[in-house]
């Protein structure tokens, strides 16, 4: 085999299999994982299959808002022990004087040991953009028609521009509706004013289009 | 018999052969790097994916008078290492060409989507619906994120 078939040979199939590889990496691997990881949805309070839920198109039901709920781990360094003081020998002289009593020295202060640089956290994401944590009091200052959110399930939702397409009308959305928990009230288990009705499993379906976020605390 | 005790031939010398898997060790390599590299650099794309559609409601959805809804269907893809949160009422909205805006609204969709987190290399697809005037019929579908990703893509319907 000449040098040049060998060079040619090996450039041929250093392509190749860069190609493959990056692929490999960028398309196939990616699509497997997707595969595998299940991704389970919001359901409808009671256990009636709903119509129109679709398990792959839903709203996470585990909030995985890492970047706002991670915990800094801090490894603990070991304590630097004390060094022991030298000691001074005392002088010895030839007259009987009385010898000096050696004082000692006190024993250097340990320099106090560097903390560990944490780790640089994700930053947060605001209130109020997708996937960013709310509190209860974020979410209770948007009490209007014009804006409304909402919590349900320890989730919250912008209803705004579905106000004004409620099928039962846009009387429910008040400041006792917008701003609140309306976990109980969507459930059937309480009444908003003197209305007490549950939803439809499609309700449902379109409540998770407006999830923004996970509600703390 | 004597063709039977006759070792067999010694293969057949091939310089080449250590260049070649050389090459290809060193191509994995390359390989690897590169897929980290554009994985790293990768952003979450969102887009169209099919014509766009009309709807005047149903029993339960109504747009209003001289009011439709607009439904696409998109598909949102996300090919980075890390989660990425898809909420498409604060993230999507469509423009006319006077620059008014048409937030998400509520329809009857056969496959609505729903927001959440897109998973590292998971693909969404599905509906969204926005209400809009009647007589208006050109639009850009607007994506935009306000969180570490920084993404603003707009595309003409």
């Amino acid at each position: 085999m000449s040098l040049k078939k060998i060079i040619s040979v090996s450039l041929i199939s250093y392509v190749a299999v860069t190609i493959l590889v990056v692929v490999y990496g960028l398309y196939v691997a990616p699509v497997r994982v997707a595969q595998t990881i299940p991704n389970p949805g919001i359901q409808p309070p009671d256990s009636r299959p709903a119509s129109g839920v679709s398990g792959g198109t839903s709203a996470p039901a585990t909030d995985t808002k890492d970047s706002t709920s991670a915990t800094q781990t801090t490894t603990p360094t070991p304590t630097p022990t004390p060094t022991t003081a030298p000691t001074t020998t005392p002088k010895t002289t030839p007259t009987p004087t009385p010898t000096p009593t050696p004082t000692p020295t006190p024993a250097p202060t340990p320099a106090p040991a560097p903390a560990p640089a944490p780790a640089p956290a994700p930053a947060p994401i605001a209130c109020g953009s997708a996937g960013g944590t709310c509190t209860a009091a974020q979410v209770a200052a948007h009490n209007t028609k014009t804006n409304c959110w909402m919590i349900y399930s320890g989730k919250y939702y912008i209803v705004t521009s579905y106000v004004s397409q409620h099928p039962g009308g846009s009387t429910s959305f008040n400041s006792t509706s917008c701003g609140h928990d309306v976990t109980a009230y969507l459930k059937g288990s309480a009444t908003l004013g003197s209305q007490r009705h549950t939803h439809s499993g499609s309700a449902y379906t379109i409540l998770s289009s407006y999830y923004v976020g996970p509600v703390s605390g | 018999m004597s063709n039977l005790r006759k070792k067999p031939e010694k293969s057949r010398n091939t310089p080449g052969a250590p260049w070649i898997v050389g090459a290809a060790f060193l191509a994995i390599i390359t390989g690897i790097l590169i897929v980290w590299i554009v994985r790293q650099h990768a952003i979450p794309s969102v887009s169209v994916v099919s014509p766009v559609s009309y709807s005047n409601g149903s029993e339960s959805y109504q747009p209003g008078t001289s009011r439709k809804y607009v439904i696409i269907e998109i598909e949102v893809k996300n090919p980075t290492t890390r989660a990425f949160n898809f909420a498409p009422v604060v993230q999507t909205y469509l423009s006319d060409d006077k620059g008014n805006r048409y937030d998400m609204a509520p329809a009857e969709l056969s496959n609505p989507l729903a927001a959440g987190v897109i998973l590292p290399g998971e693909t969404k697809r599905g509906q969204l619906s926005y209400n809009v005037p009647v007589d208006v019929t050109k639009f850009v579908f607007h994506f935009v994120t306000d969180d570490s990703y920084n993404i603003s893509y707009t595309q003409s319907l």
